[in-house]
């Protein structure tokens, strides 16, 4: 299978922060959800990915090329949107979008018109006086105007209404099935990974937790309730994020089948929803 | 690069108007103070030469080069072509404008008496490359809130020097005076000595040996910024 991106042992160290240890790989024609918790360090990944950022060790290969030696030839075949501001404010939409557009050696700037038109975004409004929906809608419009095969997105969804943030997933779904594209984008949105994500990974302090494809959650991860009785030898590594109360404990599992096994009816086994990962995650990584 | 560069203008070229509107205003005001001019040539010049800098960071998107297909060496290579345009623009400025409102403005009072000559479009030229040169390792390393100041502070402390080195009594034969009154202030004599450098500096260039040293010190001090400025960029998180 071909790698769109491969990732090993990515380090940055900032003060006060470390993101450690980073490893991940992104299929071809698939998408990625990066999923933590706020200053997990979901968009340090990204800026390493796009080189914005310099690595302390660790690599980080795009399309088999590496991201810094063959920084140009990789970003021109990544589109990209930030949570951060990418257009000029006093500009009109049109103009500020395509003057960063036309860096790109394929930019099509018809296709551009076409989608910014489809998204409904006004051209000739400047760009200060767009709300932070609309300005996504323009990033997105011209991450996806110069053939890129792969997407990074930091948090595209965010700041969206519902109804276009479902279109914009399901428009993010259907470019994948060329089998050429791909997609990596970070979200604190759980929703969103439920909705459309192949491959997770989530984040946590810095290290990496998962990172794999979302069934494999779905298939052997669950939220394990029972007495606090039960906790005890025999169920260290089993058994993350315990949280304790009067009546029982709750923690989350990497291995179901394992649980159910252990204590049969003694301890209620649940399908975990993603919101549920990241909060024992989170609990597990700063107890 | 040059795409880069094409984009800096294209997001700029707004800055452009109200800036030959205020050469208009300008070059009136201070017609027949040389060195007025000049400084405020310079002036005008060195703040649209660097104007891409300050709109990002106006506008907070001084990191988005960062992630375009544009290598780091090209996006300083990028903002060094943009100044070195912008300068030999204004060095056409400098020397056409005032010969152009001569020629167009019929009313002898509103005409402007001086007319730059080739070696003070030298200076000027040799000058606004040197804020320039001075200005990006700054910018480079630091972005431009902390590169600005640092580089406002390495200027003030040049001015302070010059102001020490005017303030130093000098021996002169009996019968001749000195160049600035030591009671005008500091402020003061800093700003005569920074002329009095300059018309000195403008009367040397006519002396071909001294304009090629001029020149060569000058192409070694932007190659040096350049250099310094790709070291710096290289190594900044955006």
């Amino acid at each position: 299978m071909e790698h769109i991106v491969e990732i090993k042992s990515l380090r940055k160290e900032y003060p006060g922060f470390t993101l450690n240890d980073i490893s991940l790989r992104l299929p071809r024609g698939f998408i990625m959800g990066l999923i933590g918790p706020n200053g997990a360090g979901k968009t340090t990944t990204i800026k390493l990915i796009l080189n914005m950022v310099r690595k302390n060790g660790g690599e980080v290969r795009v399309f088999g090329l590496d991201s810094v030696r063959d920084e140009k030839a990789v970003k021109s075949r990544i589109g990209f949107v930030l949570e951060t501001p990418t257009f000029t404010s006093y500009l009109p939409a049109g103009k500020a979008a395509s003057a960063v557009g036309k860096v790109y050696p394929s930019w099509d700037e018809a296709c551009f018109q076409r989608i910014a038109g489809e998204f409904g975004v006004p051209l000739k409004k400047r760009v200060h006086a767009l709300s932070r929906g609309t300005l996504m809608k323009l990033a997105i419009a011209v991450a996806l105007s110069h053939g890129a095969e792969l997407l990074v997105l930091d948090e595209p969804t965010s700041g969206l209404d519902p109804v276009f943030r479902r279109e914009l997933l399901e428009r993010l779904s259907g470019l994948i099935r060329d089998e050429r594209t791909s997609i990596l984008f970070s979200t604190h949105l759980t929703s969103d990974i439920e909705r459309i994500a192949d491959y997770i990974t989530i984040i946590c302090g810095g290290s990496i937790v998962f990172s794999g494809e979302k069934d494999e959650i779905r298939e052997n991860w669950a939220m394990v309730k029972g007495d606090p009785g039960l906790l005890g030898s025999g169920t260290e590594g089993l058994l993350l994020g315990i949280r304790k109360g009067p009546y029982g404990f709750k923690a989350l599992t990497r291995d179901a089948e394992r649980v159910r096994s252990l204590w049969g009816e003694r301890a209620v086994v649940e399908r975990v929803s993603f919101d549920d990962v990241i909060y024992f995650l989170n609990r597990e990584n700063n107890p | 690069m040059i795409r880069l560069m094409m984009k800096d203008i294209r997001i700029t070229r707004l800055f452009w108007l109200p800036a030959l509107a205020f050469y208009a205003v300008f070059i009136l005001a201070i017609t027949g103070r040389p060195a007025a001019y000049l400084i405020g040539h310079v002036f005008i010049t060195f703040i649209l030469a660097i104007i891409v800098p300050i709109v990002e960071y106006m506008t907070r998107t001084e990191h988005v080069a960062g992630a375009l297909p544009v290598k780091r060496p090209d996006i300083v290579g990028a903002r060094y072509l943009a100044a070195l345009a912008v300068t030999l623009v204004g060095l056409i400025l400098f020397l056409a404008y005032a010969r152009l409102v001569r020629a167009v403005v019929d009313i002898p009072e509103f005409r402007p008496s001086l007319l730059p000559t080739i070696q003070e479009g030298l200076m000027f030229f040799l000058v606004t490359a040197a804020m320039v040169s001075l200005f990006f390792p700054f910018y480079f390393k630091s972005g431009m809130g902390k590169g600005l100041l640092g580089f406002s502070i390495f200027i003030l402390a040049v001015l302070m020097i010059a102001t020490m080195f005017s303030m130093i009594p000098e021996e002169k034969p009996a019968g001749t005076q000195t160049l600035q009154p030591s009671s005008s202030g500091g402020a003061t004599a800093s700003g005569s000595y920074i002329f009095s450098f300059l018309q000195n500096f403008e009367k040397a260039l006519k002396d071909p040996a001294f304009l090629a040293l001029a020149v060569f010190v000058m192409a070694a001090a932007v190659y040096i910024s350049l250099r310094l400025s790709i070291h710096f960029y290289s190594r900044r998180d955006l």
